[in-house]
């Protein structure tokens, strides 16, 4: 009589199962499709795009990307950004215009987040070298100096020269947390110029899910859980129509030194990595802003950074708190699907 | 001892093809690599994960020191992959096992309890793109 019970589960679990074989299948019409991955901006661009001309768009796109890549790549010592650090202190340069609005776009979001993010971060990152660099903590006279060269507002920006001046010697410009989305946005618009109203770019997680799926339902796009050991890979999904995400988080690049988690993003304030935050996803409708802002909001933690969102209008935000709490700007909340599991384990697929 | 019943064999039969259908599924899974694009270098100590980037940032040559129990392990990039170069446990399992690119893929280095793996970015399962 025992074993009789025991068959129900045994028999579910086996269903589960199956079920999870089928859904493995590509999902909806197979419309006229083009997808390509290109290493650039120092991640990876994918771009995935749908309809009748799909494969010459995708290409456009991206060579626009590299367009925008080689005139803003600060590692590059050919690009316009270089060339503005390496005149810090001496000279004016001239910038496209294109380097001039983000520049101008990055100044402004520096000053409206009161320098949670700043555009002239150059300094700390280089000191750090987080990602390049053998877990090097910077001794604390060190990181003074660097952060002694971090100000926004000796970034002179001259409209009517189109040129950008640091005022300071030893001062950089790090389009690291713009230049991706600002990519995103031009690769955007070349898609909608060749007609594509079906499209995905992920910019190396800065993702613009252009119209909707082939099928004509919204696509679906994730937000990685910051620590996947508790609860999965996926924190949330979000049904999305002509919508960009950006998400800053700490797993992105990081060293663990004495139990201390040392990560890319920070507080030019402290010039240490950012502590109020351990991921910060933007939803909006500029890939370039959503970027600047992501940043901003990890920095600034969630409070002050959903107060921020909130002051801009138009905007959502998602913040997860360094004790993994999921917060979110009023308009999301009945729209995210949250779908990190609450059993505290990882994910099964490891 | 209670004789077996026909309800106990059909319960072994059912855990056997669970079993095998898990493993087949997790073999499936396995094979099934997401596009590399997004592969990402896990590496753990003592099942604690010290460090993770993209296995597309690790430029050829570089290498990274990983403390364990018996001292340093060193991993290397290639082009788009990752092996163990050195490592301070007396068998060298680990350097022996090559090169590793594709995610599922791991170097486990038993005695100085380091392990290296890849592991798939968006698996495409229930969202088109992830945001990270």
């Amino acid at each position: 009589m025992k074993p009789r019970r025991l068959k129900l589960p045994a028999l579910l679990l086996t269903v589960a199962l199956l079920a999870g074989c089928r859904g493995r299948g590509p999902a909806g019409p197979e419309a006229a499709k083009a997808e390509k991955t290109e290493f650039m901006m120092d991640t990876v661009i994918t771009i995935t795009a749908y309809g009748p001309g799909a494969e010459e768009a995708v290409n456009a796109a991206l060579a626009e990307m590299r367009r925008i890549s080689a005139l803003m790549n600060a590692d590059d010592p050919e690009s316009e950004v270089s060339r503005l650090n390496a005149n810090a202190g001496k000279r004016p340069v001239k910038v496209s215009p294109e380097t001039f609005y983000v520049l101008a776009l990055a100044q402004r979001y520096s000053e409206l987040s009161e320098g949670a993010f700043d555009v002239t971060v150059r300094p700390l990152v280089k000191l750090w070298g987080i990602g390049k660099k053998d877990k090097y903590v910077p001794a604390e006279e060190a990181v003074a100096r660097a952060r002694s060269l971090v100000n926004y507002r000796d970034l002179v920006l001259d409209e009517a020269a189109q040129t950008a001046y640091l005022e300071r010697p030893g001062m950089g410009v790090d389009l690291g947390g713009v230049a991706k989305g600002y990519g995103a946005d031009r690769a955007r618009e070349v898609l909608r110029e060749h007609g594509i109203r079906s499209a995905l770019i992920d910019a190396g997680g800065n993702i613009w899910a252009i119209g909707s799926r082939p099928d004509g339902r919204p696509w679906r796009i994730g937000i990685r859980n910051p620590r996947p050991e508790h609860g999965g890979e996926l924190l949330a999904v979000l049904p999305s129509e002509d919508l960009t995400l950006v998400t800053s988080g700490d797993y992105e690049r990081y060293f663990i030194k004495d139990g201390v988690r040392y990560h890319h993003i920070f507080d030019p304030r402290t010039g240490r990595p950012a502590r109020r935050a351990i991921s910060a996803t933007i939803v909006g409708q500029n890939s370039a802003e959503a970027d600047v802002l992501s940043t901003a909001v990890f920095v600034l933690g969630p409070e002050k950074g959903l107060a921020l969102i909130r002051r801009l209008g138009r905007l959502e935000a998602v913040v997860v708190t360094p004790d993994e709490k999921i917060v979110s700007t009023g308009n999301l909340e009945d729209r995210l699907e949250v779908v990190r599991r609450e059993d505290g384990t990882g994910d099964a697929g490891r | 001892m209670a004789p077996v019943t026909r309800g106990d064999k059909l319960i072994l039969v059912l855990v056997l093809v669970v079993a095998l259908g898990a493993f087949g599924f997790l073999a499936l899974r396995r094979q099934a690599a997401p596009s590399p694009a997004m592969a990402q270098v896990v590496v753990e100590v003592d099942g604690k994960e010290v460090e993770r980037f993209p296995l597309a940032n690790l430029r050829a040559g570089e290498r990274h020191q990983v403390r364990g129990p018996l001292g340093y392990s060193v991993i290397e990039g290639g082009e788009n992959k990752v092996r163990m170069v050195s490592s301070p446990c007396p068998d060298k399992v680990c350097v022996a096992r090559g090169w590793i690119s594709v995610p599922g893929e791991a170097i486990v280095c038993v005695p100085n309890h380091v392990v290296v793996h890849v592991e798939g970015g968006a698996q495409k399962q229930g969202y088109d793109a992830l945001t990270q």
